[in-house]
């Protein structure tokens, strides 16, 4: 420092810069541009709080839509309904005894309410000797089975043939329940070999498809395998009561547990939208005028047609209205108007429910309806009064003052086109009729416009 | 300004008074741009710092220690914003001699006394980082270490970019020094001319006469 002290040319500039700064004189320009950055600054916090406490309104109505949605789901779950849900899904998850419900052909039986039943007994179409008559515990325990025969592969199946084939009056017949095996009486003389050639050329049913998704290895031949044992089977286990009801409550467990996975699997998908729109706003059919909107939507799938959207919109309204339009103890009352001019800037939170009319390739067309809210963030008026009066116009701004909630009626037609799996481009016809009479002067403000944007469908993205 | 009327002044400010927020602008206008000037290339760029600092006063008015006086406050919000504004580029570096910059300016510099509008113009010619550093040495007194460290450079740096401020300067006060020497040259010059032709004038005149 001392150094530095030192040194001429600091010491020059030091004294001759560090004056008392009355070199300048205040300039009010400095001061407009100082009072910008503080209305910005202003302006910015304020908008922040304003948008926390519209984002929070929106998303409790989100969750209330949710919780309202898994709630309905968890019905359905219902252990109490379990039987009846669990032959309902089979097809869709694949396990082992979900094989498709083929037609009952063992009409003396009516304790056969299981889908595994049918297949076992009836498969094998044409042999109608093979069929017999089966109580509900032989049933159950076919499905049981079932379940492991599942796992049986193509060489296996053929091996099992066989040895059906061979020996019609073997006792064992099958290596792959040697629990069974033992018991097992093959009483199926009538050509084994005919049924299992017969299931294998059968075609398997279109629900069997959906099951391959997780069994890919299911084909005629286990089905064959399956027949065989389940024919051994019927013979040998319709006294062992006990051991089939507990087989039998496992399996309901397991399928509680499949159809709470697939309770899962059928989880809402969610999707953004962004869409900018031009809308005409006009009070009592008046002469329209042109306002523009910028919005996020989001949208919930609950249903395979049904979709919960909700979103915040910008729109800036500006419209013409005429004093008797206009709520008269709004303005002036000694003054009255000929003419007002609006321009109202509006935070609009719609809530909205759609249905898919059509969904074909990429193409997707629906009509929704639903309530918005307004909040009217800036309402800037202009009074004009007859020339022969005299009078200047009188400005009027209102700032955050209305409210409305769901407060205006929306209708839409939605046209979605798919670009690729995640985005489509939306086009969106609307009408807003306000219940209520919207802003300062209580006015009837309609806005019809069409509003274009972006969907990124980010349902997947949700997935576990 | 007495300090009754600063407090209420700052009082005022703390309840977002838009005409106290602009008295008090008014009343530290000078100071403020003398300091955000030091350190802008020119007048543009000082007022948008200067602006951004008050924005800084305005808003942290309540983090302000009312113990220390308040110009002081006013006067490092200053200097910090206008650091940050040139930071992005304050790393030009030199490989020159460094000792040599504490040479510089200690003999070969004319006694002359400079205005205020001279010297705070050949601070603005310098480059931003020898501005800045010159700035924060030769006026604030701060040490290279503390510089590098508020600017995020190395003492090298600093020190480099303080010897070339300090020789860009002394070139311009020289060059300043010497252009009135220069002028006063040719006036006598002039001088001598007229007093030359006028004397020759005279005896042409009285050879006529004659």
């Amino acid at each position: 420092m001392k150094e530095k002290n030192e040194n001429k040319l600091d010491q020059l500039f030091k004294d001759g810069l560090s004056g008392p700064g009355d070199h300048f004189a205040f300039r009010e320009e400095d001061w407009d541009s100082m009072e910008q950055l503080l209305d910005k600054k202003s302006g910015k916090k304020a908008g922040f709080v304003r948008m926390m406490y519209y984002a929070s309104g929106i998303a409790a109505l989100l969750l209330l839509a949710l919780g309202l949605y898994f709630y309905s789901k968890n019905d359905t779950v219902d252990p109490a309904k379990m039987h009846g849900k669990v032959n309902k899904t089979q097809p869709k998850t694949g396990d082992g005894q979900q094989y498709p419900d083929l037609p009952a052909r063992n009409n003396g039986s009516d304790s056969l309410t299981n889908k595994t039943d049918n297949l076992a007994v009836t498969a094998p179409a044409g042999q109608p000797d093979n069929v017999k008559p089966v109580n509900r515990d032989t049933v159950n325990n076919k499905s049981e089975n079932l379940a492991v025969n599942n796992t049986v592969n193509k060489n296996q199946a053929v091996k099992v043939k066989v040895s059906h084939g061979n020996n019609v009056n073997n006792k064992t017949g099958n290596d792959v329940l040697p629990t069974n095996a033992p018991e097992t009486k093959a009483d199926n003389k009538a050509a084994p070999d005919n049924i299992a050639l017969q299931l294998a050329d059968n075609k398997t049913p279109s629900a069997n498809k959906k099951a391959a998704g997780i069994d890919t290895t299911f084909d005629g031949n286990k089905i064959a395998s399956a027949n065989d044992q389940v024919k051994n089977n019927i013979a040998a286990n319709q006294n062992i009561d006990t051991a089939a009801n507990k087989k039998a409550e496992r399996e309901a467990k397991k399928q509680m547990a499949v159809v709470k996975a697939s309770a899962i699997k059928n989880r809402p998908q969610f999707s953004i939208s962004v869409l900018a729109a031009s809308d005409a706003n006009a009070v009592n059919s008046g002469h329209s005028q042109t306002g523009t909107n910028y919005g996020l939507q989001l949208s919930l799938r609950v249903t395979k047609k049904l979709i919960i959207s909700t979103g915040v919109a910008y729109a800036i309204k500006p419209y013409s209205s005429t004093p008797t339009s206009y709520s008269a103890d709004s303005y002036n009352p000694s003054r009255t108007p000929s003419n007002i001019q609006a321009n109202c800037k509006v935070l609009d939170v719609p809530l909205n429910l759609s249905y898919q009319l059509y969904s074909k390739g990429s193409n997707a067309i629906g009509v929704g309806t639903g309530l918005s809210s307004y909040f009217m963030l800036k309402e800037n008026y202009r009074f004009d009064y007859a020339a022969e009066t005299g009078w200047k116009p009188y400005n009027l701004e209102v700032r955050n003052k209305n409210t409305h909630l769901f407060g205006v009626l929306n209708v839409n037609v939605n046209y979605q086109r798919r670009i690729n799996s995640r985005f489509s481009a939306v086009l969106q016809p609307y009408m807003k009729v306000p219940l209520t009479g919207i802003g300062n002067g209580k006015v009837d403000l309609k806005s019809t416009g069409v509003a274009l944007g972006i969907n990124w469908n980010i349902g997947s993205a949700l997935k576990p | 300004m007495g300090e009754a009327e600063l407090q209420q002044l700052i009082a005022g400010c703390l309840q977002h008074s838009r005409k106290d927020q602009k008295m008090l602008y008014k009343a530290f206008y000078g100071f403020a741009m003398s300091i955000c000037l030091r350190y802008a290339g020119n007048r543009y760029e000082a007022s948008e710092i200067m602006n951004q600092g008050f924005l800084k006063v305005f808003t942290n008015l309540q983090k302000y220690d009312t113990s220390r006086p308040f110009i002081a406050w006013v006067g490092r919000i200053m200097m910090n914003t206008s650091v940050d504004y040139y930071r992005s580029n304050l790393k030009l570096s030199l490989t020159d001699d460094l000792d040599a910059a504490e040479d510089i300016g200690h003999n070969d510099l004319p006694d002359q006394k400079l205005n205020y509008d001279d010297l705070i113009s050949m601070v603005q010619q310098l480059p931003n980082a020898y501005r800045t550093v010159f700035n924060l040495f030769a006026i604030e007194g701060f040490s290279h270490e503390e510089i590098a460290s508020k600017l995020n450079i190395s003492t090298g740096t600093s020190k480099s970019n303080l010897f070339k401020a300090r020789e860009k300067l002394k070139n311009m006060v020289i060059n300043s020094g010497r252009l009135p020497e220069g002028n006063s040259g040719s006036g006598l010059q002039t001088i001598v001319a007229i007093g030359t032709i006028s004397v020759s004038m005279s005896v042409l005149i009285e050879l006529i006469m004659k």
